[in-house]
């Protein structure tokens, strides 16, 4: 009998960058096509239904109808929500999905049509997650996912690749990354200087993600409340740092660094708390060189790394 | 990956310069068997002329600095088109496939390039690399890939495919 052993990796522009895929395993190379195929389907089912600019999405609905009436969504967006609940609550609002109207305000994000003005005092407490995947808010508000819905977009496409018998993977959508069973070399962008990488060792079965504080100097305008978005050009900011979280799926990954990037040096308990790992890589160094060791902080976590099949 | 009482310590090898990073993705051949399997592929060619050039622009909103397009035709009577965008540091070459009916099929990166300046700035990065490809085998392309906070934006892409778009619309159906 025949064995196959079948290698791929293709990207694709979605979620506003490109999801890269990459698999191996013991499938045909048709099969393994396939494979990827539908884990690609399951990124754009999720960018379909969260995205801020479909007015047919899931979100774009919240943001019309859930301060007049429950609005029954998708599982995986309830699931969504109710994940993102949990990062806003342990980080006492640092994450926070309701920061929609500051990003339409600064131009990141267009105002969303027939949807009422915000409640300019609306947070995450709004959110109101009923039973049969219901949603209502308790005053009019504008959710946006863009700080989570990558994250779980990967963790998707990763279990339909896991359904499909594949182990050995590596799934990254602009810098949110799933690694499978297999140690993997990562790297992570230096943040002072866009050309060069930090290795982060070879890594299995975890989720990296990076996020620049690029918005650092907006702090002052509204305290506490800044989110961390990927400008549009998705230029890698060269003057400020950028965080990194290590975590075991990448909605966790994705989400944390954010509320790191927000929160400041208390937010690296909650990382800890959900059992992560945080790297800070400085925007410049000791005597304006690129970061190095000495300017890393890193609380402690575990970081499973374990053999594979040749 | 180096623990040592559950903290994490970066290799020593740590900045680790990559001026150009290269990716190649599936074949041409590949994307067009995906899009369109079991068809047959024939090579058609566009060369806009000037005033197509401009309807193209106008229908787009976007510039096209080149007239030239590498276009197939399947025979379901759908389009396959290749082509690529530049970025401020990076190029990239993409497939797109359109169905009979107009509507676009799938969109595949087939190539990725960065480069920022395109020059090796720390020429020891390579010795670096050798020295620890003693230890832990590296194959150069495989192994400076998975890198977290590369923040690639997809918008020229988009831009590109709604360029294509502008000009499928002059093609015959």
């Amino acid at each position: 009998m025949r064995s196959f052993r079948a290698s791929l990796r293709r990207a694709k522009p979605l979620l506003g960058t490109f999801v890269e895929i990459e698999a191996s395993a013991a499938l045909s190379p048709a099969a393994l096509l396939g494979a990827t195929e539908a884990a690609y389907g399951a990124v754009r089912e999720i960018h379909a239904l969260m995205s801020f600019h479909e007015p047919g999405s899931d979100v774009s609905r919240l943001n019309r109808y859930a301060h007049a009436n429950p609005v029954t969504v998708d599982r995986r967006t309830w699931t969504v929500l109710e994940r993102a609940a949990r990062f806003s609550r342990a980080s006492a609002g640092a994450f926070d999905v309701t920061v929609a109207p500051h990003l339409v305000a600064w131009g990141f994000l267009p105002r969303p049509p027939n949807a009422p003005p915000p409640d300019p005092l609306a947070t995450y407490e709004v959110i109101e997650l009923l039973d049969d995947d219901r949603v209502r808010f308790r005053v009019p508000a504008w959710i946006d996912l863009g700080g989570i819905a990558k994250g779980y977009a990967v963790d998707a496409a990763c279990a339909v690749l896991r359904d499909h018998g594949i182990l050995d993977y590596i799934v990254n959508a602009g810098g949110d990354l799933a690694v499978g069973e297999c140690p993997s070399p990562v790297h992570v962008r230096d943040p002072a200087n866009p050309q060069s990488s930090f290795c982060l060792g070879r890594l299995a079965g975890v989720a990296v993600a990076t996020s620049g504080a690029y918005f650092a100097a907006r702090e002052a305008a509204c305290p506490g409340r800044h989110p961390i978005v990927e400008p549009a050009d998705g230029v890698p900011a060269r003057d400020l740092g950028s965080v990194t979280v290590i975590a075991a799926d990448a909605i966790t990954a994705d989400a944390l660094t954010k509320v790191v990037a927000v929160g400041g040096a208390a937010s690296e308990s909650i990382v800890t708390a959900f059992g992560a790992t945080l790297l800070r890589l400085p925007a410049v160094g000791p005597a304006g060189r690129p970061a190095s060791r000495a300017g890393l902080s890193a609380p402690p976590a575990r970081l499973p790394t374990q053999a594979c099949d040749a | 990956m180096n623990t040592h009482n559950g903290w994490l310590w970066l290799l020593p090898v740590a900045a680790l310069t990559t001026p150009a990073y290269a990716t190649t993705y599936l074949t041409v051949e590949q994307a067009q068997q995906l899009m369109f399997p079991g068809q047959t592929l024939t090579s058609a060619p566009i060369k806009l002329d000037e005033a197509q050039r401009l309807t193209v622009e106008r229908a787009s909103g976007l510039a096209v600095p080149h007239t030239d397009f590498a276009v197939w035709r399947a025979s379901s009577g759908g389009y396959f088109f290749l082509d690529a965008v530049i970025g401020k540091h990076e190029l990239i070459t993409y497939a797109l496939g359109v169905n009979p009916d107009g509507t676009i099929k799938d969109v595949e990166i087939l190539d990725y390039r960065e480069s920022y300046g395109g020059e090796i700035r720390n020429a020891g990065w390579r010795t670096q690399f050798v020295q620890k490809s003693a230890a832990d085998p590296l194959k150069l392309d495989q192994d400076i890939r998975n890198i977290s906070g590369a923040t690639l934006s997809s918008r020229h892409v988009t831009d590109g495919v709604r360029r294509l778009m502008a000009i499928h619309a002059l093609l015959p159906r």
